[in-house]
């Protein structure tokens, strides 16, 4: 089925739902993206591609308590899917049976 | 987090909220607030002010905007249904209400209406012509010696169009009129007065006049050749099968030489014949020969001139200037200047000394227009004022809607719809009245009557309608915007909040410019109408009841006084050469005594009769006397009545009356 695949991006921030944990809305996860890989990941494009996620069912999402900050605005909490996590783990095996395939030293001269 | 907190921009929030689905909307806003309070503390607040509009926008993308739902689309045409039963139960209930309410609309729109009407036929003016988009008039402007004279004339010099057809390029052809060719036709034992023009052979390639019979290449080519139209062709022989046939006008014989499909009702330029322009040389030789083809002959001649399509209008504008240059050498203390005029613009525009043909002045219409507008604000404002006085009925009904769940567009909606019913009624009302006042608006003056119809057209209605929505949207908007404010739980709890009525400037300024637009009108007509009795009933000095003064248009004058005579009912007659009291003069000088004191005087000739038919009191001296017309030497001695304003300007009185030379 088309969408069940992940693209780089979407990858990423999926994985950064799941590191997160309890913690994971927009602001945190573009912050953690930031720290992680060094890019500046734009709350547009993490938007989106949350969006996305939601509709192909990988992950759910829930708002929070309303708080004083953000002007008394709730957060939406995402939390990654048992689809979510399959899909992890698929694109996990798919690199680590890659990784497996390359003889050691080719990499290890860079 | 400190009070005076910088906010993030309203307008952009506001959008934001507009357009966002709102299933999203929380979460963004919140993330875009983090990001904003992020950014006042990094770049300043102006920097998070328009990163956040920026990121406002950025938002915008297909899966945060909302759509527009089919069931609220459904929603709304039921809940039109249902506005149209209210307003009419609402309609029906107050039958005074909306009786003052839809009269008053229908006169507003009656107003608009006859406007719609006259600029629909205006504008239809001279759309008929073939080549109505390459069709000019030379236009011309008069200057002598210093007297710098703003007033372009219609007319402009014969030669002026002959020398431009010849030597200005870009120019194809030019139609010349010579006006007022009107005449008596005869043949056989009929003779049928006509109006017409002289006209040269070019009008019919310039104009799109179609012949029924005869060649429009050359009918209007030879001397004495007449065309006609199809009407008067009819009226004459019978038939329109006329080419050829020979009829008499003046002393002279002319022969038909085509027969033209009758005129559009919108054609400015009008006429019953054509003579050819060939004919003048012929029949006013001496005049013709004096001075008709001078360069300051401008005042008879009317020259339109067909430009080939891609005629660079700002170069043959240079070359009329050189030519009226070159050709303002050959006069005297005058210099004259030529313009061009659209022929689309010749119908509706600005007022021009010899006008030719029926056209209107475009400052009347724009009062005109101004006059209905305010009209019909005005007829908007007293809706308004009715409908928020009627507040206190209306305010629970409202409230009842909202704390059902009526939203504020529902309530708004109810309102528009309400008014636009009642504007559609009062078009009804108005339409009837249309057709009742067509003919008393026309006859109001001469110049309307010549060139509006007031016909119907699909594009008129369609007008009609238009404007009838835009009053009803216009005069229920204040309504709708008070009623909508209502607050549903103040006005349900105790019975009646009179703070409902706070801030009603808005209504005071309303009523009291609607007060004053009415005074205004109501003055005005008042002032009129009285000027108008004083005309008509200011004491001249003489009598003018149970006069009828008929206009000889060239008769023997003593067939028709034997014809008059016959008929019992007429106590006397008397003849003169213009009506007194009505504006118009003969001009003449007058002197006395002194041969170099010339004064300038008005004047009437008269009969005998003239003095004791209007009662005109004689102060001294006595009335002509018919019998003694000529001295007995022979020689011919007019007399003079005058005024004692004559007598008090050349000092007569004191002495014996004595000669004077008097040359009218």
């Amino acid at each position: 089925m088309k969408g069940t695949n992940l693209g780089e991006f979407e990858e990423l921030v999926l994985l950064t739902i799941a590191a997160l944990v309890n913690d994971a809305y927009s602001v945190a996860i573009c912050d953690e993206l930031e720290k992680n890989t060094g890019r500046a990941a734009k709350l547009g494009v993490v938007h989106a591609v949350l969006n996305r996620l939601e509709e192909k069912g990988l992950v759910k999402s829930k708002l929070g308590e309303a708080t004083n900050t953000r002007g008394g605005k709730r957060k939406r909490y995402y939390a990654v899917t048992n689809a979510g996590k399959a899909a992890l783990l698929k694109a996990k095996e798919v690199r680590d049976n890659l990784w497996s395939m390359i003889p050691g030293m080719t990499l290890k001269n860079i | 987090m400190t009070v005076n907190n910088p906010k993030p921009p309203r307008l952009a929030e506001k959008f934001l909220s507009w357009y966002c689905k709102p299933s999203l909307l929380e979460d963004l806003q919140g993330d875009l607030n983090e990001y904003f309070d992020r950014n006042v503390k990094t770049k300043g607040v102006r920097q998070a002010k328009l990163i956040y509009i920026l990121d406002v926008f950025k938002f915008m993308r297909l899966y945060t905007i909302r759509k527009p739902e089919f069931v609220n689309t459904l929603i709304n045409w039921i809940m039109l249904g249902s506005y149209v039963k209210t307003s009419g139960r609402n309609i029906m209930r107050n039958k005074l209400f909306s009786f003052i309410n839809i009269a008053g609309l229908s006169v507003s729109l009656l107003v608009g209406m006859l406007l719609i009407g006259l600029l629909n036929d205006i504008h239809s003016y001279d759309q008929f012509h073939e080549k109505k988009n390459h069709i000019y008039r030379v236009i011309s402007n008069y200057q002598y010696l210093d007297q710098v004279d703003e007033q372009w004339y219609a007319s402009s010099a014969p030669k002026a169009g002959k020398l431009i057809k010849e030597s200005v390029p870009g120019v194809q052809d030019a139609a010349l009129f010579h006006s007022w060719a009107n005449n008596d036709l005869k043949t056989g034992d009929k003779v049928i007065p006509l109006q017409g023009h002289w006209a040269n052979e070019a009008l019919f390639t310039v104009f799109t006049f179609p012949l029924v019979q005869g060649n429009a290449a050359t009918a209007l080519k030879e001397p004495f050749s007449l065309v006609l139209t199809e009407d008067v062709a009819i009226k004459v022989f019978g038939t329109t099968d006329a080419i050829n046939k020979t009829v008499t006008m003046g002393e002279h014989e002319y022969t038909i030489t085509g027969v033209a499909k009758n005129l559009p009702e919108f054609s400015h330029i009008k006429f019953e014949m054509l003579v050819s322009l060939s004919t003048r040389p012929v029949t006013e030789k001496e005049q013709y020969e004096k001075y008709e083809l001078s360069w300051d002959n401008m005042w008879q001649g009317y020259t339109y001139l067909l430009l080939a399509p891609d005629t660079d209008l700002t170069t043959l504008q240079q070359n009329l200037d050189n030519l009226a240059v070159e050709q303002n050498k050959t006069i005297k203390n005058a210099k004259i200047t030529l313009k061009l005029q659209p022929l689309n613009d010749i119908a509706l525009s600005p007022q021009m000394n010899n006008a030719f043909g029926t056209t209107m002045n475009i400052k009347d219409v724009w009062i005109a227009g101004v006059l209905a507008i305010i009209v019909i604000i005005s007829a908007c404002f007293n809706y308004t004022n009715l409908s928020i006085a009627r507040a206190l009925k209306r305010a629970r009904e409202i409230g009842v809607r909202k704390s059902i769940g009526a939203t504020k567009r529902q309530v708004f909606s109810q309102f528009m719809v309400e008014s636009v019913l009642i504007a559609l009624a009062g078009l009804v009302i108005a339409s009837v009245l249309f057709v009742v006042i067509k003919p008393f608006f026309l006859s109001i003056d001469s110049s309307v009557q010549s060139m509006i119809k007031l016909n119907l057209s699909l594009v008129s209605v369609l007008y009609f309608i238009a404007l009838t929505l835009a009053t009803g949207l216009l005069a229920g908007f204040l309504p709708a915007v008070f009623f909508t404010r209502i607050e549903a739980i103040k006005v349900l709890r105790s019975g009646m909040d009179l703070k409902l009525f706070k801030n009603l400037n808005m209504r005071k300024v309303l009523i009291v410019s609607q007060f004053t637009v009415s005074l205004a009108f109501i003055a005005a007509t008042v002032i009129g109408y009285k000027q108008y009795k004083h005309f008509i009933s200011f004491d001249l000095g003489f009598a003018t009841e149970n006069i009828i003064n008929v206009r000889l248009q060239g008769n023997k004058p003593e067939l028709i006084r034997k014809e008059f005579e016959s008929i019992p009912e007429i106590e006397m007659i008397s003849q003169s050469k213009v009506t007194a009291g009505i504006g118009y003069y003969y001009g003449g000088s007058m002197k006395y005594k002194n041969p170099l004191d010339s004064s300038h005087i008005n004047h009437n000739t008269i009969d005998a009769n003239y003095i004791p038919l209007h009662k005109h009191k004689l102060i001294a001296g006595k009335n002509f006397n018919p019998a003694k017309r000529d001295e007995p030497s022979g020689e011919k001695i007019g007399e003079a009545i005058v005024s004692e304003n004559i007598l008090d300007h050349f000092k007569i009185g004191d002495e014996k009356r004595d000669r004077r030379n008097y040359s009218p």
